[in-house]
């Protein structure tokens, strides 16, 4: 009987040499993931707990986060600088799918942002995101033994203008405003001159009051982007309406919260659209600045590991995916958090974990996954 | 095949500083959430509790029930249940669009015609922001589906339970639906006038309210006071939950009526089955199409004269008062509108006029007595014919009868008894200081402009005085005063109209009767001739009474001077008893002496006892002792209209009433009226009567 024999020993090498990465994992940045995104499927089933068909929601987020945790654990399976190679790829399917939306999507809301099959939506800009990080990202790595001139500068915006445009053409301005955010961490990390950072910021505002002032933006626009500063006087039944009973909602939280699916403001359909882009007014409404601190300091908790990873990366290209995730996260939470509590205005963007929508859950269990892949592989050689 | 990477290319203090920078930036957004979210959730997180509760909890009214209307021992005419309503506001239909899907769907769902429901939701009568009632009874499966689908597909459409007006005599066993209704009245929902109104500055649009009848009345004791509860309302208005009561509603107080609903019944049944008799009854002239009589309509009443209590009350034709519940649909409102059918809603025996006839000569006999023309010892001759001037004016009967005193006269309702006596009346008018020239003064008064003066009128001043040119004042809305005609009566209306006779005297054509009369009428229509006179002294030509004023009228001989205030309610009556008593009061006492009263009575009493009495044939028999008048007034070209007007002398079971009937174009006052009041009395004392044709006397 010929056969080849391992002793225990030789068993646990194997073993070790294909896993070894896994022993690596940052539980920290696991739990916080996953309890945000328990807590998103209880604030979602409390907010839909009066609708016709209470299940429906909790039930498609919960196939969606299976989806992205699956996702996750594939993204984790090979070494992230393959990925580098791939980014291009990444980034031109990025960009057919967006110009596809564009043609064969279905307008929702006002933004042709979705293609429909069946009973799935999928939304191509949440994608988008990851693959113009890993494209910006493995295009600073290349720079990144030689200082970095105007030239990787202007390569690296002229990667991120098309994807872009072809949201601004949805229009998206939500999305849109978060690719700034995510060129913006991502130049900070690469290490990129602050002069050139502060000529950007300045090119940016020439842009926004150039905007304002050929009328490209809409009056409608512009009132629904001041409306949280004074809601109660400009317009309170038309664009201030929704920033007016998304305060009341948090504010009548009061510390305790008023109590899971007891929530008068968001279970009485004051607060518009509150299982997505105001889920957190759920939060606040029902769980009050306690629940409302305690999620914040998951984000936080969620955020420290972003940035811990970001450090301890064993190259740039790490680095900067890690800068550009955090960026994805921070500001979507910021956005998202306070347009519900009147201190940002009204942009239709996700809360990150929590809101439903089943692409922004699997892109960010896929955010998760690669930041893991970057902390696993720290000190691979 | 890992790719190389040696070591990282960016110096370390530059990463680890923008690291720092990016983190700093991350924990002020943090510090600036959390800041926030401490301002508004426990800094002032009360204010937007408060707020949060202001918005979702609504305050609704809850419709109270109105009072009962019992009859005299407290049973109950009308009512209330509680009925599945649906309504619609119009205000809250949404678009266009939506609004004829919603119709559309809702006509079907309640099996009503879109046109009617479209016709209900736009009555013009409602107020703006009124709820309309489309269906009442609305099966419970109906109501579910609308509850379960209100917003979504049926925006605007309300459905509720709320009391209704009920009524218990419609139903088995009595199936009565129109049992006094014109004495009940109906309700309906508040208009948009009405609103205006300040006898209705409390009310809201979309609340009912009596419209006739005791009903409105007495709207404001009948009236509930409307309760409040809270209810949680989400963002669409829609209640979620109900949180409880603030104030209960409370039904509104009863009334009590003096009407006795089995003599009601038997009213009405009288009233009815004498008209039918007349239309059965040949005319004998041929003035209908059939030659029967028309017998359109009629009244009857039964008064209690010791106190002016209505016992009952029946107008023919009639109406049924549920059918005003919860709005009246445009077709039956059209029927009770049209002329066809004469008018279902106006109660005949308060609130239209007709000539007495000879039920007047009453009232003749009286001024006779009073103002020194007869005592009871004058006999006055009774010819067939009784000739004044160029014209000749017949009695009914076409033989001499002999001389007759007063009460015989009334026995017999004889004339030409009166004809002379109203001749004598004007004669002596028109020889006072004030009649002597009056018609030349009269001619001036139309170019001063100021009216003449008027001698003394015996016939209109005694009218008056039985108050026949004025409302009884009865608590039931819409009454008419008589007309009494006279001096003043006729110049007045002259004046109003003189440019009408005038106008129809120049446009007919030269040489006709028509042309004559109006070119007389057009000159001379101010004049106040003998023949008015004689022709008013048998209750004929301008005279006009309701049959409630005629109840008076033998009321005040009954009482032998006053009559009391008449009068439909009793007490009105609270949750703990009686809240409000209406006490009888005297109206007026007509200026005739006792004696003569009773020398009339004696006169009424031989009509239905004598052999030779005019409604012997249909009193002759009856156990009790009526005093009667019969009454057939000439209305030409219209058949007579049958009266029979009468009162028990002695108290039966305590009781003394009044009984009037009258039937239009009903013929003879002995052959159908004085049946029905027959009939009646039969009916109130538990006599049974058949209700057969008298003899056609006048």
């Amino acid at each position: 009987m010929a056969s080849v024999s391992y002793n225990d020993d030789s068993y646990r090498r194997i073993w070790a040499g294909a896993f070894a990465p896994a022993r690596h994992i940052d539980w920290l940045l696991l739990i916080a993931g996953v309890l945000l995104t328990a807590i998103g499927l209880v604030m979602i089933g409390a907010a839909t707990g009066t609708s016709a068909n209470p299940e429906f929601f909790v039930e498609r987020q919960t196939i969606a986060w299976a989806l992205g945790v699956v996702s996750a654990v594939a993204v984790t399976l090979f070494d992230y600088r393959n990925y580098r190679a791939w980014s291009v790829v990444a980034y031109i399917a990025a960009l057919v799918l967006l110009a596809g939306v564009l043609v064969a999507g279905r307008e929702i809301n006002g933004a042709q942002a979705w293609f429909v099959i069946g009973p799935f939506q999928f939304q191509p800009s949440e994608f988008a995101k990851i693959a113009i990080i890993l494209v910006l990202a493995a295009h600073f790595h290349e720079y990144r033994e030689e200082a970095l001139g105007l030239r990787a500068l202007v390569e690296a915006l002229a990667f991120a203008s098309f994807p872009m445009l072809l949201i601004l053409l949805q229009p998206d301005f939500g999305t849109f405003i978060v690719f700034v955010a995510i060129i913006f961490g991502v130049l900070l990390l690469a290490g990129v001159h602050v002069r050139y950072m502060f000529a950007l910021v300045a090119m940016g505002a020439v842009a926004i009051v150039a905007a304002l002032q050929l009328g490209i933006v809409k009056d409608y626009q512009i009132d629904r982007l001041t409306a949280f500063i004074n809601p109660e006087n400009i317009d309170p039944l038309g664009a201030g309406y929704n920033v007016i009973q998304a305060q009341v909602a948090v504010g009548s939280g009061q510390f305790f919260g008023q109590g899971l699916g007891q929530g008068s403001q968001t279970n009485a359909g004051f607060v518009p659209e509150n299982q997505t882009d105001f889920i957190f007014t759920v939060v606040g409404e029902q769980t009050g600045f306690l629940g409302s601190v305690i999620m914040l300091a998951l984000f936080a908790l969620l955020i420290w590991r972003g940035l811990r990873i970001a450090a301890q990366s064993r190259d740039t290209f790490g680095t900067l995916i890690a800068a550009g995730v955090v960026s994805v996260f921070t500001f979507q939470m910021f956005i998202n958090v306070g347009m519900a509590i009147g201190i940002m205005p009204v942009t239709g963007l996700p809360l990150p974990f929590l809101s439903y929508g089943g692409t922004s859950l699997i892109a960010s269990w896929i955010m998760i996954g690669l930041l893991q892949n970057i902390h696993m592989r720290r000190f691979t050689k | 095949m890992q790719p190389s990477n040696a070591r990282p290319p960016i110096p370390r203090e530059s990463t680890a500083l923008r690291l720092t920078f990016l983190g700093a930036l991350v924990i002020s957004l943090f510090v600036l959430l959390v800041a926030r979210l401490w301002f508004l959730q426990v800094m002032t997180g009360q204010r937007y509790a408060d707020r949060a509760q202001d918005q979702t909890i609504r305050t609704v009214q809850v419709e109270a029930p109105r009072g009962d209307i019992l009859d005299r021992d407290g049973v109950p005419i009308v009512d209330n249940r509680f009925a599945q309503v649906v309504s619609v506001r119009p205000d809250r239909m949404g678009d266009e669009a939506t609004r004829e899907r919603t119709i559309t769907e809702l006509a079907h769902i309640l099996s009503i015609s879109e046109e009617e429901l479209v016709e209900r939701i736009e009555d013009p009568r409602a107020g703006p922001f009124a709820n309309r009632p489309v269906a009442v009874d609305v099966p419970a499966e109906v109501i579910l589906y609308i509850h379960q689908n209100s917003a979504a597909r049926f925006p605007g459409v309300i459905a509720e339970r709320v009391p209704v007006r009920d009524y218990p005599f419609a139903g088995a066993p009595h199936n009565r639906p129109e049992l006094a209704a014109h004495v009940i009245g109906y309700t309906g929902q508040i208009s948009a006038e009405e609103l205006e109104e300040p006898d209705y500055a409390d009310y809201d649009s979309g609340d009912i309210i009596g419209w006739a009848g005791v009903e409105r009345i007495y709207e404001p004791y009948l009236r509930g006071t409307k309760g409040e509860r809270q209810v949680r309302v989400n963002a669409r208005g829609e209640i979620l939950e109900e949180i409880g009561e603030s104030s209960q509603a409370v039904a509104g107080n009863s009334v009590q009526l003096t009407i006795d609903v089995d003599a009601q019944m038997i009213v009405e049944d009288a009233l009815a089955e004498g008209i039918e008799l007349a239309r059965s009854t040949r005319d004998g002239e041929n003035r209908s199409e059939d030659g029967n009589f028309v017998a359109p309509a009629g009244a009857a009443v039964v008064l209690e004269p010791d106190t002016g209590e209505i016992v009952a009350m029946a107008s023919y034709p009639t109406f049924t008062p549920r059918q005003f519940v919860g709005g009246i649909s445009q077709s039956d409102w059209d029927h009770l509108q049209d002329e066809e059918n004469h008018y279902p809603l106006i109660n005949r025996a308060i609130s239209a006029s007709y000539p007495p006839g000879s039920v007047y000569k009453i009232i003749s006999s009286a001024a006779a007595l009073t103002y020194g023309f007869a005592d009871h010892d004058s006999y006055i001759s009774c010819p067939a014919v009784y000739e004044f001037g160029p014209n000749e004016y017949r009695n009914w009967s076409p033989v001499d009868e002999g001389s007759l005193n007063l009460a015989e006269a009334l026995k017999r309702s004889c004339d030409t008894v009166y004809y002379s006596l109203a001749r004598t009346m004007f004669t002596e008018e028109v020889q006072s200081p004030e009649g002597d020239a009056y018609n030349t003064r009269a001619l001036q008064a139309l170019d001063t402009g100021e009216e003449p003066e008027y001698p003394f009128e015996y016939l209109t001043e005694m009218s008056r005085a039985w108050g026949l040119d004025a409302l009884t004042g009865i608590d039931l809305p819409g009454e008419r005063d008589g007309v009494v005609p006279g001096r003043e009566w006729r110049f007045n209306y002259w004046i109003n109209a003189r440019d009408n006779y005038c106008y129809q005297a120049e446009t007919s054509s030269s040489g006709s009767y028509a042309r004559e009369l109006f070119t007389e009428l057009c000159n001379e229509g101010f004049l106040w001739r003998g023949g008015d006179a004689v022709n008013m002294s048998i209750g004929q030509g301008d005279l006009q009474t309701t049959p409630l004023q005629v109840a008076n009228t033998f009321a005040a001989v009954a009482n032998r001077g006053v009559v009391m205030r008449p009068h439909v309610a009793r007490a009105i009556i609270g949750p703990g008893g009686v809240v409000e008593q209406f006490d009888p009061e005297p109206l007026f006492t007509v200026p005739v002496d006792a004696e003569d009263l009773a020398f009339l009575e004696e006169g009424l009493i031989q009509v239905t006892s004598a052999e030779d009495g005019t409604a012997i044939s249909v009193f002759g028999d009856f156990p009790y002792q009526i005093a009667g008048k019969t009454g057939t007034a000439e209305h030409k070209p219209r058949q007579p209209y049958a009266w029979f007007a009468g009162y028990n002398v002695e108290p039966v079971n305590g009781e003394r009433y009044v009984v009037v009937a009258m039937v239009e174009e009903g013929g003879s006052g002995s052959r159908i009226a004085g049946p029905i009041v027959e009939r009646i009395f039969g009916g109130l004392f538990n006599e049974s009567v058949e209700l057969q044709a008298g003899e056609a006397t006048d």
